[in-house]
């Protein structure tokens, strides 16, 4: 029927297409050649090592280690952030009275440099100084005011905390956009035959949310795989190593921040995994929730 | 209870209940608005907690977190402005970040058009091939790119760098976008068509108005974060004349951090916070005018 | 002008045939005109600290008095060497970048991609009659050198130790101990009254590599960490100081000498509370001063003591830690005529003089005082049998094994996850796995 339609394709395609394959794809590529090399980064001599850097990736304990962490923030962090998103969402589209206002609260830490949170939640968290253990000796919980939130054990899930603070709003954002675009005539006529919110929220809403879901949940895999600033940020110095997500170890093998590793192949080794996590992440989650499309 | 009354569906069909039901209904609601309400407290108060410690003296700020400050130590602030130069980095933030942000989102708007909406041959390859570089830790590009840039006399110039932006931009927004258009009836495409609108005039006049919500979405979420990047503008910008506000933040943070001066620090954050909050009060309703525009159309 | 020039060369001929006959005290073969053209310099230092206002006032300086050079400088901050990769790998002129010596080590010099200086250094300083090379203080243009050639030149000189308030030593009724048994007698005087001893910010791994190295430096001596690390059989390991060093690392944390709530302490809080007055003592760089001064209780007077001796170690108080920022002209430098009259200018005694008075370092020319905050220093350099790398010299050589096997299991030994015999069965396994991968890491290459 539209067979102009065709011709479109490659004046739409091509501006987007060339700076990324140029600016991008070229890069990237380069990048996974370097990952087949033993290379400082400095100087102008690779050695071709094949696997070898991937042979090595197999043994070391800390690349695993923060492989652990970032799972966590993955799967542990994706369930809180999610719950709460679906929370806030189920609220501020119930006709609540400041809806904007508390969404635009919610999506604020988004905006703010990350050096700023980073800087923020380490003074939070201070055993001495800080804001929580402040707050509990003020109220008398002498017990309470003296963890020491960072310590170890302890210092993955309060970095998480701040994580889900962080990213909560972003996802509620996401969410009520979706919402918002869902019918009022469907929510009205679900009222009239009784049904309650909670029933309204898991047979109305997320059924058509489902598409806006989905981005959210990709987004999010993608995101937290490669979480990086926050962390990075979290102590001047250097991050504590509980913390070390795999791209920081990345960073820190190829780039160094106090220590002179300059190892460029084999950081990018690192980095290599990350991406092939991402792509099985958006394979599974894409399979996981695929289904027919509903247009409203 | 006024506070949990008001939160009870302002339609009309609930009315004609009994008090009993309204309880019912309102009850179980009670923990998670107390949370909401906790939690955007929570927000405001961190927020206020770093404006008023960038007002403090360094002593106090360790004294107690807690505490007012005794005097407004307005010289941080001076500080801050005068060493980081935020003054001058301002306007090339606004200049890259504007820029960058226009050209992608034009970039990708017609791009995830196509890609979403047209079947052809290697489509599914071209949209995951993409999506794919949404993977790509962009540090391992750090050094690749400079080179590319150096070779193309675009390295330590803005344009070189908003060339590298908009590149690194393009996975996540086109990803973004096909989701919307993807989502969009084709009714009204199909009407145009039949009416006789060229395959240009149906993109221009009738799906990107019905994007146009994923668009300002796609803008701003790409506005926000270039604007608070600084990895990529560490590497590709040497020319202290050509720094980005973000830059000038990372920057003073170094200085600060050792040389302790940890409310000089706070002081730079809000320098570089307020703007973003300006700009976010002033974008956020747009956001909701594009939603609206959006629901009104479908 | 273009007549100038063949007189220039006729004086540049002279003058290295002067520098040849007598290298001793050679004259500059640059004249003022011969330094020209652009200068590119990358420097550590972040716009606004201290430093770098002493920094940019040399450079201005130097602008002045050699006019034909048009100087380019970028303060590009600690990771100075992530852009200067680029910049390399681009082609991009770069003369003379600064940072501390270990990363120059591993970026630059091991590479081979530092210039030789030694002509430099054999030319006289600059306004004096000395030789350049022997206004530094002892011992510090000698540790990185390449191919027999100094190829990095120092400007400051950093080196760790207890730091303490004299106030408060005095309040408590306190020596400095001179052995580890009598610093943890002093701790168990101080936890009695309820004083925390010693401040540190457990979550950085480097600051709790500072026990292990300094309790290694004293048991076993100098260079026998970087020896035993060197050892692909690792039978080093199986000597039976290293299991004391392991357990003296543990001695702190089991006897609750550490400030409470250490082991959770994200720096720069321990110090910060250590500044004011919270804990007796810091094991840190003589940086703190710098660190810490905005937030010091007022009437703090920053005092020192070396690492103490451990009674029947090898090591001895006199064998002191050398950490050095300085100077390197990469290989490739377009310009490097300027950049070495910028290291002789810089090098000058007002200048050096500057960077104390500012900075609150110690400077690398031995004719400058210590700064005020830093009165036990000097007696440090002056006493000094013998001067080490920082850790050893194992960060610097071995990075991979440092970051990767080391830092990780030394976290453990000194928050008491590991016990000191597993410690030492666990590094000397993975130290021989480490040197029988099939190719040794580039940096372990010598």
């Amino acid at each position: 029927m539209r067979k102009e339609r065709k011709h479109i394709i490659i004046p739409f395609l091509l501006p987007a297409g060339l700076l990324y394959l140029i600016f991008f794809v070229y890069p990237a590529l380069q990048a996974l050649v370097v990952s087949l090399y033993d290379w400082s980064g400095f100087t102008p001599t690779w050695t071709f090592i094949g696997l070898d850097n991937f042979r090595e990736l197999l043994r070391d304990r800390v690349y695993w280690g923060t492989l652990g962490f970032t799972m966590m923030i993955l799967v542990v962090g994706g369930m809180l952030v999610f719950g709460i998103a679906f929370v806030f969402t189920a609220i501020l589209s119930s006709g609540i009275r400041g809806k904007k206002f508390f969404r635009a609260v919610l999506f604020f830490p988004n905006v703010v440099a990350t050096v700023a949170l980073a800087t923020l939640w380490a003074f939070i968290y201070n055993y001495n100084f800080g804001l929580l253990n402040g707050f509990f000796k003020m109220i008398g919980l002498k017990q309470l005011g003296s963890i020491t939130w960072t310590g170890p054990g302890l210092i993955t899930w309060a970095v998480l905390v701040a994580m889900v603070w962080i990213y909560v709003g972003f996802y509620v954002v996401l969410l009520l956009a979706g919402v918002d675009k869902i019918s009022p005539e469907l929510f009205d006529a679900a009222k009239v035959e009784g049904a309650n919110q909670l029933q309204i929220f898991v047979r109305i809403t997320i059924p058509l949310l489902w598409d806006v879901l989905t981005v959210a949940v990709v987004l999010w895999g993608i995101g937290a795989i490669k979480q990086f600033e926050f962390m990075y940020a979290f102590a001047g110095i250097r991050p504590p190593r509980d913390i070390w997500t795999t791209a920081v170890y990345m960073y820190v093998l190829a780039f160094g921040k106090r220590d002179a590793v300059f190892r460029m192949g084999y950081g990018t080794a690192v980095a290599v995994t990350l991406l092939i996590l991402v792509i099985i992440f958006v394979l599974i989650a894409r399979r996981l929730m695929r289904r027919e499309a509903i247009e409203y | 209870m006024g506070q949990i009354q008001v939160m009870l569906p302002t339609r009309r069909a609930v009315s004609g209940q009994t008090t009993w039901d309204r309880l019912r209904r309102v009850l179980p609601r009670v923990p998670a608005t107390s949370f909401l309400l906790f939690w955007t407290g929570f927000t405001i108060f961190a927020f206020v907690w770093i404006v008023v410690s960038s007002f403090k003296d360094n002593r106090e700020l360790f004294a107690s977190a807690w505490a007012l400050p005794s005097a407004l130590h307005f010289e941080n602030y001076e500080k801050a402005w005068r060493l980081a130069r935020m003054g001058n980095y301002f306007l090339n933030s606004v200049v890259v970040v504007s820029i960058s942000t226009a050209v992608i989102v034009g970039v990708s708007a017609p791009a995830a058009y196509v890609l979403s909406r047209i079947p052809f041959r290697g489509r599914e390859l071209i949209t995951n091939g993409i999506i794919a570089g949404m993977g790509v830790p962009y540090q391992v590009l750090l050094v690749p790119l400079f080179v590319l840039l150096t070779n193309l006399y675009l390295v330590d110039t803005l344009p070189g760098l908003m060339v590298v932006y908009i590149a690194l931009s393009l996975p996540f927004t086109i990803f973004l976008l096909t989701g919307f258009f993807r989502s969009l009836p084709s009714e009204l495409e199909d009407a145009a068509a039949i009416d006789g609108a060229n395959e240009y005039q149906v993109f221009y006049r009738v799906m990107l108005p019905l994007a146009s919500p994923g668009i300002i979405t796609a803008a701003i979420f790409n506005f926000i974060g270039l604007w608070n990047e600084y990895m990529l503008a560490l590497v590709m910008i040497n020319d202290q004349n050509k720094r980005t506000l973000s830059l000038a933040l990372y920057g003073l943070q170094g200085s600060m951090q050792y040389t302790s001066d940890w409310v000089g620090l706070f002081a730079g954050v809000v320098i570089v916070m307020v703007p973003t909050f300006i700009l976010f009060i002033v974008m956020s309703e747009r956001v909701i005018a594009g939603i609206t525009l959006g629901a009104t159309k479908g | 002008m273009k007549h100038i020039r063949p007189l220039i060369m006729i004086i540049a001929v002279l003058a290295l045939v002067l520098a040849a006959s007598v290298p001793a005290i050679a004259a500059s073969p640059f004249s003022e005109e011969d330094i020209s053209g652009d200068f590119v310099y990358w420097a550590l230092w972040n716009e606004g600290e201290p430093q770098q206002q002493v920094f940019a006032e040399m450079i201005a300086a130097f602008q002045e008095k050699y006019p034909n050079v048009n100087i380019q400088v970028t303060w590009a901050g600690r990771e100075v060497l992530t852009k200067a990769r680029s910049a390399l790998m681009a082609g991009a002129q770069l003369d003379l970048v600064d940072q501390a010596a270990d990363e120059l080590n591993a970026a630059f010099i091991k590479n081979d991609l530092a210039m030789p200086l030694d002509d430099l250094l054999a030319e006289n300083a600059l306004g004096e009659e000395v030789a350049f090379k022997d206004i530094f203080v002892p011992g510090v243009l000698e540790p990185y050198k390449w191919k027999e050639q100094v190829v990095f030149i120092p400007y400051e000189i950093i080196t760790s130790a207890y730091w303490y308030d004299e106030n408060l030593f005095k309040e408590y009724n306190l020596t400095v101990p001179k052995t580890w048994d009598e610093m943890m007698q002093m701790c168990e005087t101080l936890k009695a009254q309820g004083k925390a001893c010693i401040a540190q910010d457990g979550t950085a791994d480097i600051y709790n590599a500072y026990y292990w190295y300094w309790l290694s430096a004293r048991i076993m001596g100098p260079g026998a960490w970087y020896a035993a690390v060197s050892d692909p059989t690792g039978a080093a390991w199986d000597d039976p100081g290293w299991l004391e060093v392991a357990r003296k690392v543990q001695e702190p944390a089991q006897k609750g000498y550490f400030m409470s709530g250490w082991d959770g302490s994200v720096w720069p809080a321990a110090q910060v509370a250590w500044s004011q007055g919270e804990a007796a003592v810091l094991l840190c760089g003589s940086w703190i001063p710098n660190e810490t001064g905005k937030t010091a209780k007022p009437g703090f007077k920053y005092r020192g003591f070396v690492f103490p001796e451990v009674t029947g170690g090898k090591g001895k108080a006199t064998e002191v830690e050398s950490y050095l920022l300085g100077w390197l002209v990469p290989s490739s430098a377009k310009n490097p005529a300027a950049a070495k009259a910028f290291i002789k200018f810089a090098m000058q005694r007002e200048w050096q003089q500057k960077i104390v008075d500012v900075g609150q370092n110690m400077v690398a020319r031995k004719d400058v005082p210590l700064p005020d905050v830093l009165p036990d220093m000097k007696a440090w350099f002056d006493t000094a049998t013998a001067l080490h790398k920082p850790y050893d010299g194992v960060q610097a050589d071995h990075p991979g094994w440092w970051a990767t096997i080391f830092l990780p299991l030394d976290d453990q030994l000194i928050k008491l996850q590991i016990t000191p015999e597993d410690f030492i069965a666990t590094i000397k396994q993975r130290t021989i796995e480490y040197w029988a991968k099939p190719t040794p890491t580039p940096a372990a290459l010598r």
